[in-house]
């Protein structure tokens, strides 16, 4: 049975007060998608990114009412294995990073995407 | 406890073994020159796989697998080399796997029958196994956000170690014609060894599961016995 996850979870974070955030998100999207993932959404705390799984890694554009447009990108390696016989092949997200990011601080706490664990980026603002 | 109940159960085995051959004292003076070579093939590899195939096992079927040992005796001790080759592919409908190469294994064997008059043998033994190995995935995957699409990974040049306690029979059935069986406990091999790969193996040749650190074995061995000219012992 598979355990590992295709979505990044992120949080957002008071860097004043290291206290969990909620924001009022405009619109999060994605490079590459026409997709929007959030929109006009109140009270957010945690938001859900799909890692790509046909690349190393994802851009994606948060507009914050609070505190405007940022754009951060992920990486990751994109990998997979044959757990048994009779099961599907299982994607793993491992080594999870980001090469560019807009926001005030951002701070990588889980490395591999698994189903039980909810909490992958938190990023801080003012 | 697998290695614990192992060990107690070859001790077991020798012991019973040392009752039949009796403690009346004995040379080894002349007794280290090897009296032949053993050379087996694999009847339970093989086998699987024409179970699992079908005889195009031998020639280009997705499961091919194929073991070979030798040994040479030193009076009750036996130096043993063993080879084997692995290939073999998983299909299903979101992809295949396909895992193939070699292992090599080389240890001792310390044979409690040295006087039976035929020469069989009951052994414990030791090796040291390595194996060198590629292997490939292709897989379809479906995603809500992004779409569908296709992947391929694959590893080339791996490379595994381990080591094996091993106990067994070989009994003569005519002057050349042996067979045998080898049962073995691999143990030591760590599944920290491919966590970084983006493709991490399943099967490690000679070894078994990668996910596993320890796995049992059996080999029934068909061999034949090449005796050394001059060899006054059988």
């Amino acid at each position: 049975m598979s355990e590992t996850s295709s979505t990044i979870n992120l949080s957002f974070y008071q860097l004043d007060l290291n206290q969990p955030d909620t924001v009022f998100v405009n619109k999060i999207s994605a490079i590459g998608s026409d997709s929007i993932l959030v929109t006009n959404t109140a009270n957010v705390s945690k938001v859900s990114l799909p890692a790509d799984p046909q690349t190393g890694s994802a851009t994606f554009v948060f507009d914050i009412r609070e505190y405007g447009i940022d754009t951060l990108i992920v990486t990751y390696q994109n990998g997979a294995r044959m757990i048994a016989e009779d099961c599907p092949f299982e994607l793993i997200f491992s080594d999870l990073n980001y090469s560019r990011n807009d926001f005030d601080s951002i701070r990588i706490v889980n490395k591999v995407l698994l189903d039980a664990i909810n909490e992958d980026i938190r990023v801080y603002n003012n | 406890m697998k290695i614990y109940a192992f060990i107690i159960i070859s001790i077991l085995a020798s012991t019973l073994a040392f009752g039949q051959t009796g403690l009346e004292p004995d040379t080894v003076k002349g007794k280290f020159i090897p009296t032949g070579v053993r050379i087996g093939f694999d009847l339970i590899s093989s086998g699987e796989a024409v179970i699992d195939k079908g005889i195009q096992v031998f020639t280009q079927g997705e499961y091919n697998e194929l073991q070979f040992s030798a040994d040479i005796d030193f009076h009750r001790y036996f130096l043993n080399v063993e080879y084997g080759i692995y290939d073999r592919q998983w299909t299903r409908g979101d992809g295949y796997y396909i895992n193939k190469g070699s292992h090599f294994k080389i240890g001792p064997d310390i044979n409690f029958l040295h006087k039976d008059p035929d020469g069989s043998a009951l052994f414990f033994g030791l090796r040291y196994s390595f194996s060198n190995f590629s292997d490939e995935i292709v897989y379809n995957y479906g995603n809500q956000f992004w779409g569908d699409g296709a992947n391929r990974i694959e590893n080339d040049n791996l490379k595994a170690n381990w080591l094996e306690l091993t106990t067994g029979l070989k009994v003569r059935l005519t002057k050349i014609i042996w067979l045998g069986y080898t049962a073995r406990f691999k143990f030591g091999f760590s599944t920290d060894t491919f966590a970084d790969k983006a493709l991490i193996p399943h099967w490690v040749p000679g070894f078994g599961r990668a996910s596993e650190t320890s796995a049992w074995g059996l080999d029934y061995w068909l061999i034949v016995k090449v005796p050394f000219k001059k060899s006054g012992r059988q």
